[in-house]
């Protein structure tokens, strides 16, 4: 039969060992959220590049929402249900942080009226008549869209970034958590408002 | 307000059905200038490492806090214990302690809740960015009225101890009310900023 200092003894050994354990345990995930991070982000990068442009034109500030983030997808990552599609979860953390910063100010216009007037000394240079879409070389295209992306309604500015990305109504309705009908009736009107604004018609 | 939404684009594609095929025809063209913009890639390691020194940095923030109130306290205890210190260098102190564990307290208070908030489900954004706005604008009024507070406090010490070591202080009364008034003038900047972008994000809200 046990003392009780031997009894002591036995579970001040057995309370440190679940220390031991948990500590270890601990260290694990740790590493083990270090490598899903990267993984994701890696994987993901040019999704979340591709998605910022949607929504602020300085370069700085793009910076800035990338490392803001991926800030937020470090924090939520331990809460990320394995039933979801990471997609999803990534996407929906980046809009929002890029929902917060285009409601908090005014601050692309500025920006994109510098990359207005750089296209259209582009176009003057390029022709003397008005260039559609289409004339345009890939990148004033690329440019001309981003910059008509940005000036749509944060709403459609949602969706269609995520659209062009390829994302199926479902998907885009999971990241915004809104449901698919509404998803389309949102896309078709940015769709409308995109095409008056580049002028594709 | 889903419904009306859709009514009235329901008028819309009606209305446009050639648009909309138009649409669909540029639409290809559209992803692909979409989906092959350059990017610059970023080193995610260093991206990882720049992350956790974010989080680290503004827990260290309030732990470097947490640490001088308790030296506050420490050294106030000593005080009243040695009986070395003077009543106003007492005083200061005891007025020094209190307000940092009030300032301690709030600070707390407000951080976990806008930490409370950032692990929130994403479908109400905006007014989750508003209630983090509100929560920094009460942080700057707490810095303003700490600010307040302690320019009363400090200038009342300096001006006691004046008169109780006749030494010319006039060197550190200057020193001390520009820092505060540095400190003061920096976080009503900070205030109107913010408010303004309040005022942009509630209009947001309203559309």
């Amino acid at each position: 039969m046990l003392n009780s200092s031997q009894l002591i003894n036995a579970s001040a050994t057995d309370y440190l060992n679940v220390v031991k354990r948990k500590s270890v345990d601990e260290k694990d995930k740790c590493l083990n959220h270090r490598a899903i991070f990267i993984e994701w982000m890696t994987q993901y990068e040019k999704l979340l590049r591709h998605l910022i442009v949607g929504f602020e034109a300085k370069p700085a500030l793009q910076d800035e929402l990338f490392q803001d983030i991926a800030l937020n997808i470090w924090r939520a990552l331990p809460k990320f249900r394995q039933d979801a599609s990471v997609k999803t979860f990534v996407a929906r953390i980046a809009h929002n942080v890029l929902a917060t910063h285009v409601a908090k100010a005014v601050k692309t216009v500025k920006a994109d009226q510098d990359i207005d007037s750089i296209l259209n000394t582009d176009n003057e240079q390029a022709s003397s008549e008005v260039t559609p879409y289409q004339a345009l070389n890939q990148q004033q295209r690329q440019q001309r869209l981003s910059q008509a992306i940005r000036q749509l309604k944060l709403e459609q500015q949602q969706v269609i970034t995520l659209a062009l990305e390829g994302m199926s109504y479902q998907e885009i309705a999971e990241v915004l958590s809104i449901t698919s009908n509404l998803v389309g009736v949102r896309l078709q009107r940015a769709k409308a408002t995109l095409s008056q604004l580049l002028e594709v018609k | 307000m889903i419904d009306k939404e859709t009514t009235e684009s329901s008028k819309v594609i009606d209305n446009q059905p050639e648009e909309s095929e138009l649409l669909d025809e540029q639409w290809l063209a559209l992803t692909e200038d979409w989906q092959s913009q350059p990017y610059d890639k970023v080193d995610i390691k260093v991206l990882f490492n720049k992350t956790r020194r974010r989080i680290l940095g503004a827990k260290c923030l309030l732990a470097l806090d947490l640490v001088a109130t308790l030296a506050m306290i420490v050294f106030m205890i000593i005080g009243f214990i040695s009986d070395s210190f003077d009543m106003a260098t007492l005083y200061f102190l005891v007025f020094g302690v209190v307000s940092s564990i009030v300032y301690i307290a709030y600070t707390i208070y407000i951080r976990s809740g806008t930490w409370a908030l950032s692990e929130q489900s994403p479908t109400d954004v905006i007014s989750t960015a508003i209630v983090g706005y509100k929560s920094s604008l009460k942080f700057i009024r707490l810095i303003k009225v700490s600010t307040i507070g302690m320019f009363f406090g400090t200038n009342i010490y300096l001006v006691v101890m004046n008169q109780v070591h006749e030494k010319p202080i006039i060197g550190a009364l200057l020193l001390i009310n520009i820092l505060m008034a540095v400190m003061y003038t920096g976080a009503h900047y900070y205030q109107v900023k913010r408010q303004e972008e309040l005022a942009h994000m509630q209009q947001f809200e309203i559309k």
